[in-house]
């Protein structure tokens, strides 16, 4: 029975009083003011000394006895078909154990797999790899997305390389443009970037009987089951995936990839454990990336910036896979009456695309965020002004606001005017992605029969501090330190979960892990209460104790766990769907400053000031940690990263880590963060993800920045020093 | 490049002896390996990280009598007369933490961690050599480790806060 309650959402000065109906057996949600001992606090993550000393094992640390390693033979051509292979020499290989062709009918891009060996040493299957005789007939292929869209282009796909994806359209696009007192169109392109997540995917096989075990690097141990026992055609209850510590995931550990059934397979044909770990190179190719776009916004607006209408014309690749969206975000920014948005996915003869840290979303605001500023230019008016005019949310709004004052907006110059060659610019950008959670994980806890607490959830820790957030909510349910719940996670054989993405993991599993505290904490006073003859009202639950109030009576946790036939208490509880929200999703900004060398183009970000709000911050040293994490991986995007394909030849010329530069330690520029809590709603520990929001808007207030500094626009991203050198020399031109 | 690839297993198998972390340890391996593929595959030392291979993200880092060494760059011939620290070897004790490790727990000077033994090591080697390091300094001594998640803000907070709480402890 749900019932009726009345929560305070907002946050100061915006309180509202909002009805919400909870779930039967929902604790009370945690408001905004109250006052909590281990929740909020800055609790350094809990498996941070196995981490700094080493100890942490991940996927690729592990080995079993008689354990063989496996390599796999990969498509050198974007596109062929096998004539011929022979396995023979590979398979007399004196270390070889076991070969498998993997029969396909076409190999769609360069680096899918053809065939794979498991050998008693990582270099005996490289050696064995080199023995396997193959012939392919190659076949016409396009790697270029402006290529593959022409008529006559070779085929990805039966149906053809272009799909509609997207297709929405309000008000009346066309006579609000008709009647805009100013239109701006700008077309924006942004690369293919890859997740170079530095644990790379990596699977260890192992059959018992027909039970399977995988330990995988992934950020989904359920989802790779399931995909798993499909693929071998096994029943999913023989299936179980660990993983205890990840290196990392950003989106490309969110799926099975083929590695793990190649794994399972050799396994079994060799009768030995496999583990299969694939290269730098290999992990550039095969295990996804972040698709390419090519956006086309214009955007309409009244005299004084209130946009009128916005269309959105886009395309992108994700190689053999689809999924190129961008105009996400043309909602939950700011309003726009009318909107047509028309966007296509190309497909090419390259790697696979996949989610990666808010997906399109990136890209899509890079393209909005650039367009508003080009209309501000072209009104002669305040980017923050305009902004202002048309956002959507409150919470924004304020946080605009901090921020500008934080960098100093106005000391903003009109663009292009700061003098001499090292010029300054000021550039914003917001966010909006919902990441509230979702109803279905579950949490146990558990008190053992020394009275210690376990909180058991199959999802997965990928760095974001999950274990250290659950065993916070927990413990506050019980009166504990943090250190004294163990939290065991990343088990398909715990409770259920459900992936660790979409900035979904802290609203999935700490309202449920309070559930299930809070159930372990209702059953620890009934059953003492029995034992002690009090009345439930009379006991406190603290220190590993029920205690009778005001007499020194009383019952360790560990003595009521001994006292059941099992020796231990154990309370589940399962996610309930969402409530009332405040807004309907997280917000935020971002500013940066940067620092163009007009000489050399080179751009320095000088400083990012990031104001977000995500609900309730349950540990506010790790919460920066994920903003921090987002603004550089944002920069980085914004100046460094792209996967280079040789169209020619349909391969990828920079699938190493020399040559795909991704941010470091000099590049990262400052960074101030300034939390925004708000009373968000949605569940109990009213916690709303970071992940996502805090990458969304970094490279587009990073490329309005430069655009403000130079009083030219590079509108294809990364933003190098050959294209501003360009930009500068086409701008003095046009200027002469 | 496959034809390259059939005789990897080199000339045959050597004996080589090396000191690793204060302990000596007799090995027999082809001359191409690497000190990387010692530490992780014959001695299950598997802090050390493999990651680019290639001598770009400092995921391996070791010290070499002290100095800071790409391990997979390392031929583990190169190391032999040399004392080899990784980071299991950082403290004397098991379980206890070097200052370095412990400011980066506090700091949290890490996400998911994978790059994190690098970090420690490489900051470890600056620290002996410059106990004062400038935030500048700082920065240019870690532009060798390549930290994915983002964590370098906090990895030079932890830096600092190490250095600072080991000169304090040295004046004691």
């Amino acid at each position: 029975m749900a019932k009726k309650t009345k929560l305070t959402l907002g946050f100061p000065g915006h309180f509202k009083q909002v009805s919400v109906a909870l779930p039967a057996g929902e604790p009370i949600p945690w408001g905004f003011d109250a006052e909590l001992q281990v929740v909020g606090k800055r609790v350094p993550r809990v498996d941070g000394p196995d981490k700094v000393s080493g100890r942490a094992r991940y996927t690729f640390d592990l080995k079993l006895p008689g354990m063989l390693h496996a390599a796999v033979l990969r498509c050198p051509h974007p596109h062929a078909r096998l004539k011929r292979i022979d396995t023979s020499k590979a398979k007399a290989h004196p270390e070889v154990r076991a070969v498998l062709v993997l029969e396909q009918k076409e190999y769609r891009f360069a680096g899918a797999e053809v065939a794979a060996v498991a050998a008693t040493s990582r270099v005996a299957a490289l050696e064995a790899l080199g023995l396997i005789e193959v012939q392919y007939e190659t076949l016409p292929f396009v790697t270029d997305p402006d290529l593959a869209r022409r008529p006559g282009a070779p085929k990805v796909r039966p149906e053809g390389n272009v799909e509609e994806s997207l297709e929405t359209r309000r008000g009346t696009p066309e006579q609000a443009f008709r009647e805009a007192a100013a239109v701006v169109e700008l077309t924006v392109r942004t690369p293919v970037a890859l997740h170079t997540c530095l644990e790379g995917h990596g699977s260890l096989a192992r059959w018992e009987g027909d039970l399977l075990t995988v330990w995988d690097s992934t950020q989904a141990v359920f989802d790779v089951r399931d995909s798993l026992a499909r693929a071998l055609n096994h029943p999913s209850e023989k299936v179980r995936i660990i993983k205890d510590h990840a290196g990392g995931g950003f989106g490309s550990k969110l799926q099975m990839w083929s590695h793990t059934p190649i794994a399972a397979r050799l396994a079994k044909l060799a009768g030995a454990p496999v583990r299969l770990l694939l290269s730098r190179h290999e992990d550039f190719l095969c295990t996804g990336n972040r698709h390419s776009s090519v956006q086309t916004l214009k955007l309409g607006a009244s005299q004084d910036g209130t946009f009128t209408a916005l269309s959105w014309k886009a395309y992108g690749t994700g190689g053999i896979e689809g999924g190129a969206e961008t105009s996400r975000a043309a909602d939950g920014l700011y309003r726009f009456p009318s909107l047509e948005v028309h966007e296509e996915d190309v497909y090419t003869h390259a790697g696979p695309a996949c989610p990666m840290r808010a997906p399109g979303h990136v890209q899509g605001v890079v393209a909005l965020e650039a367009t508003i500023d080009a209309l501000c230019e072209k009104l002669g008016l305040d980017p923050l002004n305009v902004r202002l005019k048309n956002e959507v949310s409150e919470i924004r709004k304020a946080e605009l606001l901090l921020g500008a004052e934080r960098i100093a907006w106005s000391r903003r110059r009109l663009s292009g005017s700061d003098p001499g060659t090292l010029k300054r610019g000021l550039g914003v950008a917001g966010t909006t992605w919902d990441g509230s959670g979702l109803p279905g994980p579950e949490v146990e806890v558990t008190i053992g029969a020394g009275g210690e607490v376990t909180a058991s959830c199959g999802t997965q820790d990928i760095g974001t501090g999950t274990r250290t957030i659950l065993a916070q909510v927990v413990a506050e349910e019980l009166g504990l330190a943090a250190a004294e719940v163990t939290v065991r996670l990343g088990d398909s054989y715990f409770p259920y979960s459900i992936l660790s993405g979409g900035s979904l993991t802290a609203a999935c599993v700490t309202p449920v892990a309070r559930s299930a505290a809070a159930k372990a904490r209702g059953g620890l006073l009934r059953l003492a209460s029995r034992e002690l003859g009090e009345k439930p009202q009379n006991l406190e639950c603290s220190g590993h104790a029920i205690r009778v109030r005001g007499s020194d009576r009383s019952l360790p946790w560990g003595a009521i766990a001994r006292d059941t036939p099992s020796g231990m208490l154990a309370f589940r509880a399962e996610r309930q769907a969402n409530f009332a929200g405040y807004e309907p999703a997280a917000a935020g900004c971002q500013f940066a400053e940067v620092e163009v060398d007009t000489e050399t183009g080179e751009v320095r970000v000088v400083k990012v000031v990031a104001v977000h709000d995500s609900g309730r911050i349950l540990n506010p040293l790790l919460w920066e940690s994920q903003v921090n994490g987002g603004v550089i991986q944002g920069v980085s995007f914004a100046l460094l990263e792209q996967r280079v394909i040789d169209h020619r030849y349909g391969t990828v010329l920079n699938a190493d880590m020399e040559t795909y530069k991704v941010l470091g330690a000099l590049e990262v520029p400052e960074i101030e963060i300034i939390p925004f809590p708000v009373a968000a709603g949605f569940n109990n520990t009213q916690v709303v993800g970071i992940g996502e929001p805090a990458i969304i808007p970094t490279a587009a207030a990073v490329a309005n920045a430069v655009a403000n500094a130079l009083g030219v626009r590079i509108a294809d991203l990364p933003i190098t020093p050959d294209k501003i050198l360009g930009a500068l020399e086409w701008s003095a031109k046009r200027r002469r | 490049m496959l034809s390259l690839m059939a005789n990897i297993l080199g000339p045959g198998k050597v004996p080589l002896t090396l000191e690793i972390n204060g302990r000596r340890a007799e090995l027999s391996a082809e001359p191409r390996t690497t000190l990387l593929e010692i530490l992780r595959d014959h001695l299950d030392l598997t802090g050390t990280k493999s990651v680019c291979e290639m001598g770009e993200c400092g995921a391996c880092t070791v010290h070499l009598d002290g100095v800071a060494r790409y391990a997979c760059l390392t031929l583990a011939l190169e190391a032999v007369g040399k004392r080899v620290t990784t980071i299991e070897g950082l403290t004397p004790a098991e379980g206890s933490l070097h200052p370095l490790q412990q400011a980066f727990v506090d700091k949290d000077g890490l996400q998911c961690g994978f790059c994190t033994p690098g970090q420690v090591m490489t900051a470890a080697a600056l620290l002996a050599k410059n106990p004062s390091p400038t935030h500048d300094e700082i920065r240019a001594a870690m532009a060798g480790n390549i930290c994915r998640c983002g964590a370098y803000p906090k990895i030079f907070e932890a830096v600092a806060e190490a250095a600072a709480r080991m000169r304090a402890a040295r004046q004691d």
